[in-house]
């Protein structure tokens, strides 16, 4: 168990961190941007696939984003959509720029819980994410998990984030299911929506799985409808929630649902506990 | 807790003494003045301009603990100062339900992560409380379980006898404070008076509130009458922002190039507070953001952390441009059910 921020003497005050390497996920108005960070003067701290950071920038504010590798792999990275005051300015910055950060904040998935289970992630646009710290950290402890799949979809195939490492795990032989809303030319994976893919193409077996979804409400919707067709419990399925954020730390209320904090208690939830809120 | 209680006689003005000897120490002294038709928490530098004519202050005094804007950090290139306020300051006059209701902020800043801001005020603030032998119109403190001469919250509570004032004292930080004053023991008829008092404040509250409604609430999430009574709600935050349980904020960035982090009191009542980048909005009706404000004060709390986040002030009620009413709405939904 990590103590979220443990590491923090004054939870307001971020880590100074300097941005290491910048990679243009998705370029046009919904443009993505993945950015590794380091920080400057002292070690990265602990933290497990699907805790976040509140990343500042001096002079517009801080926004939030699950930290996007697994903590197997180095540095930190965050995929950034180009959307607002925050992320407009960080799409800006260049390598070698300095920004802050706050974190591990919130709850993580519970990954050492799920050790010795298949693993299934699904993912629509930039919610692949978080999933995609979980994936990265089921295949650096392979030997602890049983079989993975990812699958994930996007608008079109120039929407999709992390398309290269994605195409190499295809390589490589894990099973990728890729999917985009619509036929393109020379797509040669599922066309339609990533519930569809789930359904028709996919298949999971429940058995002893545990299924992690992330992506725009709508997705995330009917994916459960999916999931639970497919035999899964409420209890085998974990998402991970937006809420708008500003103290990160559970006190300024914004994030709240029902009396849980979606940056304390969340962002990443069992399903079976979400159901129960009257806000959910 | 009670048996901890040290109970005394001060011959005189205690609250108006006691602020003369706090200012000669250096501490910062916040005690209600009058100002126009209302009373209201100021730093004052002359005991003199106290004022205790008051059923309660027009603010409470939150803003001391929890100041509208307080700055975080102050910026350049990169962090330049934590701006932490760790000045001596001494809140005296304060009411029972506001003081009740600094021990709620509490429960939101200290408890789980510290709010290093919030606690470096709170550490060094003595809290002396005036108890009520008057109710307002608005009042309904006794119908939530607590006192119009309730001490939570407080170091040292004064009651005024008339002639002399009878003080409670409840913390260590209380007691240094009264030996720096002659004292008498309290007399049986002294007792009594008090107690006479106490009584005749909890009958004159004649309004009440229901608020013991978990399951009616958590039953009536999706019920229509939300939309009824937020029909009049013109979304103007005035209840939230009088509100001393209230403890939404934002956080601000001012100045691009060098500038103050600060964060700012902020209101559920507002669409903005939960409107998201994508602009995807939680609670994009006005129904849905007063609703909020109920439950959250009657079921969330609750849930989450074991009280009301309601001490019965009646600002919200006094104050509001429309007319909602905290004790009809809650009232009124037991009855909507029943019906």
């Amino acid at each position: 168990m990590i103590d979220i921020g443990a590491e923090m003497e004054n939870p307001y005050v971020p880590f100074k961190a300097e941005i290491i390497d910048i990679r243009q996920e998705v370029k046009g108005v919904r443009a993505i941007k993945t950015f590794r960070m380091r920080l400057v003067g002292r070690e990265r701290f602990d933290y497990k696939p699907g805790h976040g950071c509140l990343v500042s920038v001096f002079g517009r504010g801080e926004s939030w984003f699950t930290i996007a590798n697994s903590p197997t792999r180095p540095d930190l990275e965050f995929s950034v959509l180009k959307t607002g005051k925050v992320t407009t300015k960080l799409h800006e910055l260049e390598v070698g720029d300095i920004v802050g950060l706050r974190g591990p904040l919130g709850t993580p998935f519970p990954v050492d819980e799920w050790k010795g289970k298949n693993i299934i992630t699904i993912g629509g646009g930039i919610g692949q994410t978080p999933l995609r710290s979980v994936y990265q950290y089921v295949i650096d402890n392979y030997d602890d998990y049983g079989e993975l799949t990812i699958v994930y979809g996007a608008r079109t195939s120039r929407d999709l984030v992390y398309k290269d490492e994605l195409m190499q795990l295809i390589d490589e032989g894990y099973n990728v299911y890729l999917s985009v809303d619509m036929q393109e030319e020379g797509w040669e994976h599922f066309v339609g929506y990533v519930p569809d893919n789930l359904r028709f193409n996919v298949k999971p077996d429940p058995d002893n799985t545990i299924a992690i979804t992330c992506g725009p409400p709508i997705m995330i919707t009917l994916t459960l409808r999916v999931l639970k067709e497919l035999g899964f419990k409420e209890d085998q399925v974990y998402t991970t929630l937006e809420r708008r954020m500003k103290c990160g730390i559970g006190k300024c209320g914004r994030c709240r649902l029902d009396g849980k904090y979606v940056c304390r208690d969340g962002p990443v939830f069992r399903y079976d506990r979400l159901s129960s809120l009257l806000e959910s | 807790m009670d048996n901890k209680i040290k109970a005394m006689i001060y011959d005189g003005n205690f609250l108006r003494d006691v602020a003369e000897k706090l200012l000669e120490k250096g501490y910062r002294v916040i005690a209600p003045i009058k100002s126009g038709n209302y009373f209201i928490f100021r730093e004052i530098d002359n005991p003199e301009r106290i004022s205790l004519n008051f059923i309660n202050t027009k603010k409470s005094a939150k803003e001391f603990l929890f100041p509208q804007n307080e700055g975080l950090i102050r910026y350049r290139e990169w962090i330049e100062e934590i701006l932490l306020d760790s000045k001596k300051r001494a809140i005296i006059g304060i009411r029972p339900c506001d003081a009740k209701a600094i021990t709620l902020l509490d429960e939101v800043f200290l408890k789980g992560f510290k709010d290093p801001y919030y606690e470096a005020r709170r550490k060094n603030t003595i809290i002396i409380g005036y108890a009520c032998n008057e109710t307002g119109d608005y009042c309904f403190c006794s119908s939530l379980g607590l006192s119009p001469h309730e001490t939570e919250g407080m170091d040292i509570l004064v009651t005024n006898l008339g002639d002399r004032n009878y003080l409670e004292v409840i913390t260590d930080k209380g007691d240094e404070i009264i030996g720096l004053f002659d004292v008498k023991e309290v007399t049986d008829e002294d007792g009594k008076r008090k107690h006479e008092l106490e009584r005749k404040a909890v009958e004159s509250t004649t309004r009440k509130i229901v608020s013991d409604m978990k399951d009616v609430l958590v039953n009536n999430f999706n019920s229509d009458y939300w939309r009824k009574v937020a029909f009049n709600c013109i979304g103007c935050g005035t209840c939230t922002f009088l509100c001393p349980t209230c403890f939404c904020f934002d956080m601000l960035d001012e100045g691009e190039k060098e500038g103050i982090r600060y964060r700012a009191w902020d209101s559920c009542q507002f669409p903005l507070y939960t409107l998201e980048s994508s602009s995807h909005n939680p609670r994009r009706e006005k129904w849905q953001r007063l609703r909020n404000r109920f439950y959250d004060k009657f079921l969330y709390t609750v849930e989450s952390k074991g009280k009301v986040f309601c001490v019965g002030c009646g600002r919200c009620i006094s104050d509001c441009p429309a007319g909602v009413d905290i004790t009809e709405v809650m009232n009124g939904l037991l009855k909507e059910v029943s019906e």
